[in-house]
């Protein structure tokens, strides 16, 4: 032991734990018992409200509704995924870190008053988020539904855990930052970024705002966030549990920490750049679609590096495999992390993703992502903490063992099942008639042929959740045999030298730092330079990486100890990544905010709404309509000819044709179909009979009925303000008084009601169905902005699964100077 | 210059720039992660399973 160490006793903070593995078991069964919910009604419309009491009673019970606002599926479906991603895995996240970092920074967490605010105000934002998201307070964006309210409580909290996390590794006794930690680091850094970007709102009242981006950059923010919520919420920080608990559950240490360090630097350096696979075949410039695609498949690497060093660390202890649960959860969940890895390059492939798009497929995906890899991973690190927080042992390994079996057994059930529904309806949905000129199944039929396979997807949910049940009897009686205990550790505490800290100078200033910087602007330059000069450059960059080269040579002890030092310094070592991951988000937002402006757009140019139709789009994000239904005809031949306008030529959805969309509505799964060109389609009667029983006019269907629309009026007076809001973030409404544009909606409501009573239907213009309507009336409507003529669709001669349209025929459109 | 920067060709620049930054980047780690001492990486890779060893107690709360 080194003379300046001396020994010191520490008692953790493990209270705080106990609440958040609290707090997450219950979440996770609320979470999940609400997707089971969902689930069953995409099998069973009459589950959207009590209709189907009478159907389970033959009759004996009559309902007189069909539907329930507040159990519609579109209301219910984002309740779920945020409560199984915020509520479940972020808990549980929360518990992994708390428990780990004080470990392995040999110290107490910082505050205990920031852990308790921490605790309490996360479930306080997840109680508002599970009443406001029902009630159909929402921003209409996936996995960022939350209300601005929430939104800004959700920020401030994560700054208290950031403020928390950082504080205790500035006061940590372990001068080295365990891999773990960086992953944690990574985390708490990235999700601040994403949350905040992508929830950048301009509020019209305590309850509604309108997202500052529009259209395709919305869209773009979206899945820049949503993807890496994913990356950076359900991947890093439980990569980082899993550094930790797998070496500590498996008795030896992680197979080989070198490859964890590359692991770590390739997620941060790639995930980032991923997100545009959501968009692909999409109005969304090509550019960003290829960027999106390469950097998925480059994934492959890293994400298999990570999955073979978690299960290589079992190395000589896979007897364990079959006496302790905890590893055999652990194995499982590193499995799925490995296959669901892999199956999202897959589906990043333009051609795959042509099929794979819209549907089940990517429901597949994400369950094994989140039922395998993050619920075993909380449920091996439950039942290794929880022993251990109430000085106990386990109540029965057995039930463990069935909770596994039956999960797991659940899972393959859901995944195999939507592998299935999804390659199926992707494959109709895409055939066309003999004559290759029409769409050969009704959207209807591809629904009716998965329909046993949904039915099976809620017998996997429902297995799965019965697993997790049994969990949560088994640890409750694991808690009542023991108490809360608390532990405390006598450490070697190393005394912190001078020289072990790291000032900015030291940081920026060294040679590493500047033999880089120098020689990537110099060859950058190469771009911007004119001729000639250019070459100049080229060569002085050459020359300075080469004398860099030289330098490490004859220095390279110096090197080492500046990197050495660097990962013993926190937040150094967080500003590099901070960077690396704002890099790949600033590259592809900033240049979509070019293309997303009216005077860039040649073609289509969305048409303005009038105030009625705003309302009506306001409460079409409301429904949550979204979650079924897209509004963008792809690129491909089979999305044209389905969506598209007979005799409408190059009938795909234009950039410029959701310019004004704040939010975007494109959506990401096609439970109904797509609405692009709604409006053209259908008159305001059809809209009436579909939304009272939607199998009046579409049989077959699995839409619930919206007879609340009929009942409620429409929030006429809040459009002034909502328009102001617009207005502020550029969307060009014309100048409107407040009653100018009350009377318009007014005039327009009376309109359409004039209509329907002509038609034999009574409906008050005051009702939210006739807003509805008239923005179901409005889809698809454009004008032509000038330049040239949009890219025809070529001849279907080809590949139906290919991506049909030449890309280069949007792009230069998107760019004009 | 500035007129060069305005075309279609901006988006791949900076694509092609950003790339060129992250992989030099990564490579520096790439090779410092593989150049590391064997006693280093053997503390690290035992920080999880140090408090096995150290002395410890616990009681109820």
């Amino acid at each position: 032991m080194n003379s300046t160490a001396h020994k010191t006793t520490i008692e953790f903070d493990d209270r705080t734990v106990r609440h958040f593995v609290i707090a997450s078991i219950i979440w996770g069964f609320v979470g999940m018992l609400v997707g089971l919910i969902a689930a069953t009604q995409l099998s069973f419309w009459q589950t959207n409200g009590l209709k189907f009491i009478e159907t389970i009673t033959f009759g004996a019970i009559k309902i007189p509704a069909d539907g329930i606002s507040f159990l519609s599926f579109g209301r219910l479906r984002p309740l779920h995924t945020n409560a199984v991603i915020f509520a479940f895995v972020g808990n549980m996240i929360f518990a992994g870190v708390y428990y780990s970092t004080q470990r392995l920074c040999k110290c107490r967490t910082a505050s205990d008053l920031l852990s308790k605010i921490h605790f309490w105000g996360w479930q306080l934002i997840i109680v508002a988020a599970a009443i406001t998201l029902p009630l159909g307070f929402t921003r209409g964006k996936e996995y960022a539904e939350l209300i601005w309210p929430i939104n800004i409580a959700v920020a401030l909290i994560w700054v208290v855990f950031g403020w928390n996390f950082f504080w205790t590794l500035k006061r940590r006794n372990e001068p080295s930052l365990y891999v773990a930690l960086w992953f944690y680091i990574a985390t708490i850094i990235t999700v601040a970024m994403l949350y905040i970007v992508n929830h950048l709102s301009i509020p019209t009242s305590l309850l509604h705002s309108y997202p500052i981006f529009g259209g395709v950059q919305d869209g773009l923010v979206q899945w820049w966030y949503g993807h890496n919520a994913v990356a950076f919420f359900l991947t890093t920080p439980i990569l980082g549990i899993m550094y930790y608990f797998l070496p500590k559950a498996a008795g030896r240490p992680v197979y080989s920490y070198r490859l964890s360090i590359i692991h770590f630097w390739s997620l941060v350096f790639i995930y980032i750049w991923a997100g545009p696979h959501h968009l692909l075949n999409t109005s969304l410039p090509r550019w960003l679609q290829m960027l999106g695609m390469l950097f998925s498949l480059m994934l492959w690497a890293p994400s298999w590096g990570g999955m073979l060093n978690g299960l290589l660390t079992l190395r000589g202890a896979w007897d364990k495999l079959r006496t302790d649960p905890v590893i055999k959860f652990y194995v499982a969940a590193i499995t799925f992390y490995g296959m669901s890895t892999f199956e999202g390059p897959l589906l990043s492939i333009r051609a795959v993703n042509a099929l794979s798009h819209y549907t089940d497929w990517t429901i597949a995906h994400v369950h094994a992502g989140t039922l395998g890899w993050n619920g075993f991973m909380a449920a091996g690190m439950f039942y290794w903490l929880i022993p251990r927080l109430w000085g106990t042992k386990l109540h029965s390994v057995a039930m463990a063992n069935m909770h596994f079996w039956i999960g797991l057994t659940g899972i393959l059930l859901y995944v195999a099942s939507l592998w299935a529904a999804g390659i199926t309806q992707g494959l109709m949905l895409g055939a066309l008639n003999s004559s290759g000129t029409l769409p050969k199944y009704e959207f209807v039929e591809t629904l009716e042929r998965i329909k046993p396979l949904m039915l099976a997807r809620v017998f996997g949910g429902a297995l799965y959740l019965v697993g997790y049940i049994i969990m949560i009897v088994n640890l409750v009686r694991t808690i009542r045999s023991g108490k809360p205990t608390v532990e405390t550790r006598e450490v070697y505490v190393e005394a912190k030298s001078a020289s072990s800290t790291m000032t900015w100078g030291e940081v920026f200033r060294s040679e590493p730092v500047i033999y880089f910087t120098l020689g990537l602007i110099l060859c950058l330059m190469w771009f911007f330079l004119p001729n000639y000069a250019n070459f100049g450059a080229l060569i002085g960059g050459a020359v300075v990486i080469a004398k860099g080269v030289q330098t490490f040579k004859t220095g390279h002890h110096r090197w080492s100890a500046w990197h050495e030092k660097l990962l013993e310094n926190a937040l150094p070592f967080s500003v590099l990544a901070f960077i690396a991951v704002a890099l790949g988000g600033l590259i592809q937002i900033i240049p979509t905010t070019m293309a997303n402006r009216a005077d860039s757009v040649h073609g289509r140019l969305q048409t303005m709404y009038t105030p009625l139709e705003l309302a009506g789009r306001d409460l079409y994000v409301s429904e949550g309509c979204y979650n079924c239904h897209s509004q963008q005809i792809r690129m491909l031949v089979p999305d044209v000819l389905r969506y598209g306008r007979p005799g409408v030529a190059d009938d795909y959805s234009h950039l410029g044709e959701s310019l004004y969309d704040h939010p975007y509505q494109w959506g990401s799964k096609r439970t109904g179909p797509d609405l692009a060109r709604e409006g053209e389609k259908r008159d305001a009667l059809w809209h009436v009979l579909h939304m009272m029983d939607p199998r009046a006019t579409s049989p077959g269907s699995n839409m619930p009925a919206y007879p609340w629309l009929f009942d409620k009026k429409t929030d006429i007076d809040s459009l002034p303000k909502r328009i102001a809001a617009q207005r502020s973030i550029g969307v060009p409404w014309p100048a409107l008084s407040a009653d100018e544009i009350k009377d318009q909606a007014r005039a327009q409501a009376i309109g359409i009601s004039k209509v329907l009573h002509d038609q034999g239907r009574t409906v008050e213009p005051d009702r939210e169905i006739i807003a509805i309507i008239a923005y179901l009336k409005k889809l698809g409507t454009y004008e032509e902005a000038g330049g040239p003529p949009p890219a025809p669709l070529p001849s279907i001669d080809r590949p139906l699964l290919q991506p049909s349209l030449p890309d280069a025929n949007r792009h230069p459109l998107s760019f004009n100077p | 210059m500035l007129r060069r920067l305005q075309p279609s060709e901006f988006q791949n620049v900076l694509v092609i720039a950003t790339f060129a930054v992250t992989l030099a980047v990564f490579a520096f780690f790439f090779i410092r992660a593989l150049r590391m001492k064997k006693d280093k990486v053997d503390h690290l890779s035992h920080l999880p399973l140090q408090d096995d060893s150290e002395p410890a107690s616990s009681r109820h709360e």
